[in-house]
């Protein structure tokens, strides 16, 4: 945002009001010869000779600001817009566009100030705060300054704003189960195979190419042979989050407030992120549903915890192309690891969710399933509910969108089913401990003896 | 709903400071009204039916030309029913007549400065109602020149004698601020 175009300035409906009263009343007044009425018209006639007096007589000039470009919800950022003040600009009011989940301070999004005589710098600033994730237009507003008694007014065109980038707030979560098939190259997990690291793995002879600091000495002096302590090597895994952006399912009300679905799978997706990338585990994401956003390949470090919340903020639901995205996520699941351990969000309505979740599972990869479909929107709905997942024109459709919705439910609960049938826990989100038990349950599965081919 | 019921809507919902000024226009417009039914020796009903609906439109409309119609009809009906005014004590009434029109005249621009919801700075405020208060003392002033030359009774037009002292001041006045410090870059006179 620079400075503007220049804009005159023009007299106010109450100049006019002036210039025209004052002379009316005193004209009646000389053909009436009547002293009263010039005492009427003799106020008007004050005003409009020291509005004119009083006229500024060159343009403000404004530079408007908005910033930081890039917060997490429930963050601040500051509008500002400073200007120069010629001579005989007295009131300056600045009016922000209201934007959705941007809350202004004040709540109406208009600031005044009265320069006090003689300045000629003002600087009028607002204070905004993000409620939700995304990427917003905020800082749009309108500007004004007005001279004595508010006979001139100089208005600039609307301001532009700036793109605001606000990334998703993590939900609390963590894990104390280690994440199964570890298959990398260095990370916390207990390895199947031998190699170097900390949990104990047995006691065997010693052979070439074991290091001296691994030998037991207490199991070596009781036999007649060299004995060394092996280890369970550590390694990381591969965790493939997917996310379901094709439909944003109840109300949000932005940090702290009313969540929707996308809410839940958006806070949840970067609580998982930001807990594994810790862990040293690599992370990838794909998000279904949403136009120009590519997929993030499983990576590590604290760079891909940005990577992936920009590409969490820029989520559009249901904004993605059909043909292209099934091309796009295709291409991507086929480059997912065997040992990946993938974690689908979804709110269970999406037939292609669910899909992915289903053949990635028959691939044989470990896939667990979270429920983020709110507890509001599991039952009848109310009015506000409805509407937010379909348009409602007229009275009489909010039955049928109801009896909709019923069995578009209780198709959702035969796909979950399905699901559980083929061996995919389907949990819900419920931050620290979400994933513990389904953890829990697919080592002690991966443990289990059973059946082999040959 | 109707239009008038909006209207009356959103008049409710914005704020006691605008509720004020919108108060300050009715004010302004009853204290005309009585001035001018007390200084008519009949009675105005009608006019003041008439006067009372603009005023009211003027009220939910500040920002509009509805409020020139309104001192404009105030002026014209005034001509009509009040008669020339004869002895000193026969300005009072039109002195609080003018000062109702001032209510009403800056109740109306200030209304249209702020937009709903703004907090106004206390040194704006301070400054509105500095300015009122010279521009009311001046009306005052101007009152009690009058009554001084209907008293004193010279040679003369009362009304052009009236109308060359109040040129004469406002041209002193006008001198004064003219020829003092200049206070942009570009000068200017404030």
């Amino acid at each position: 945002m620079g400075p503007h175009e220049v804009t005159p300035w023009r007299a106010t409906a109450a100049h006019h009001r002036a210039l025209v009263a004052a002379p009316a009343t005193l004209l009646l007044a000389a053909l009436g010869r009547r002293l009263d009425l010039v005492l009427i018209g003799l106020p008007f006639l004050l005003i409009a000779a020291w509005s004119l007096w009083a006229r500024p007589n060159q343009t403000p000039e404004v530079d408007a600001h908005l910033g930081p470009t890039v917060v997490h919800e429930g963050q601040s950022l500051e509008w500002s817009a400073t200007l120069t003040t010629p001579p005989g600009t007295e009131d300056l009011v600045a009016l922000l566009a209201p934007c959705d989940h941007i809350v202004t301070q004040p709540d109406s999004g208009g600031l005044a100030h009265a320069v006090p005589a003689g300045d000629t710098r003002a600087r009028l600033t607002a204070r905004l705060t993000a409620t939700r994730w995304g990427e917003r237009d905020a800082g749009l507003g309108l500007l004004s300054a007005t001279s004595p008694f508010g006979a001139f007014r100089w208005a600039p065109p609307q301001l532009s704003g700036a793109r605001i980038r606000v990334l998703p707030e993590k939900d609390p979560f963590t894990t104390r189960v280690g994440m199964p098939h570890p298959q990398g190259i260095v990370g916390l997990n207990r390895s199947a195979r031998r190699g170097d690291g900390t949990d104990f793995a047995a006691v065997r002879a010693y052979g070439p190419g074991d290091r001296l600091r691994r030998i037991n000495w207490r199991v070596s002096t009781r036999s007649t042979t060299l004995q060394v302590t092996a280890t369970h090597a550590d390694e990381d895994t591969s965790v493939q989050i997917v996310l379901d952006a094709f439909h944003d399912i109840g109300a949000s009300a932005g940090l702290g407030g009313t969540r929707s679905s996308l809410d839940t799978g958006v806070r949840a997706t970067a609580a998982l992120t930001e807990h594994y990338l810790r862990a040293g585990e690599r992370v990838g994401l794909l998000v279904l549903g949403t136009a120009r956003l590519r997929p993030l390949a499983a990576a590590a470090g604290r760079r891909h915890l940005r990577r992936v919340l920009d590409s969490l903020a820029m989520i559009r639901p249901g904004t993605a192309q059909p043909a292209q995205d099934t091309q796009r996520v295709d291409h991507h699941l086929a480059k997912v690891s065997n040992a990946s351990v993938v974690i689908v969000l979804t709110p269970g309505v999406s037939d292609r969710a669910l899909d992915v979740a289903l053949r990635l599972g028959n691939r044989g990869l470990t896939v667990v399933v979270i429920d983020t479909l709110p507890p509001v929107a599991r039952g009848v709905l109310g009015l506000a509910e409805l509407t937010a997942i379909t348009p409602i024109v007229e009275h009489r459709e909010i039955r049928a969108a109801q009896l909709a919705w019923r069995l578009r439910l209780l198709e959702r609960a035969h796909h979950l089913n399905h699901l559980r049938a083929t061996g995919i826990p389907v949990i819900e989100w419920s931050g620290p401990g979400s994933l513990d038990e389904t953890l829990r349950q697919v080592h002690r599965r991966a443990r289990a003896p059973r059946l082999a081919r040959r | 709903m109707s239009p008038l019921g909006r209207r009356l809507d959103a008049v409710a919902g914005e704020g006691a400071r605008r509720f004020a000024l919108r108060g300050g226009i009715l004010l302004g417009s009853c204290v005309m009204g009585a001035a001018m039914a007390l200084a008519s020796p009949h009675p105005i009903v009608p006019a003041l039916v008439v006067l009372g609906v603009i005023a009211i439109s003027a009220v939910l409309l500040p920002d509009s030309p509805v409020v020139l119609v309104l001192l404009l009809m105030i002026s014209a009906t005034w001509v009509i029913v009040v008669p020339r005014p004869e002895r000193a004590a026969d300005l009072v009434l039109p002195l609080l007549a003018a000062l109702g029109a001032l209510a009403v005249h800056l109740c109306a621009a200030a209304w249209s400065v702020w937009p709903p919801g703004t907090v106004v700075p206390r040194l704006g405020r301070l400054r509105w109602w500095r300015r009122s208060g010279v521009v009311a003392l001046a009306v005052v002033s101007t009152t009690a020149l009058a009554g001084a030359l209907i008293r004193a009774a010279p040679s003369g037009h009362r009304l052009l004698s009236l109308l060359a002292i109040t040129g004469v001041c406002t041209a002193a006045l006008a001198g004064y601020r003219w020829s003092g410090p200049r206070n942009g870059p570009e000068g200017g006179a404030q």
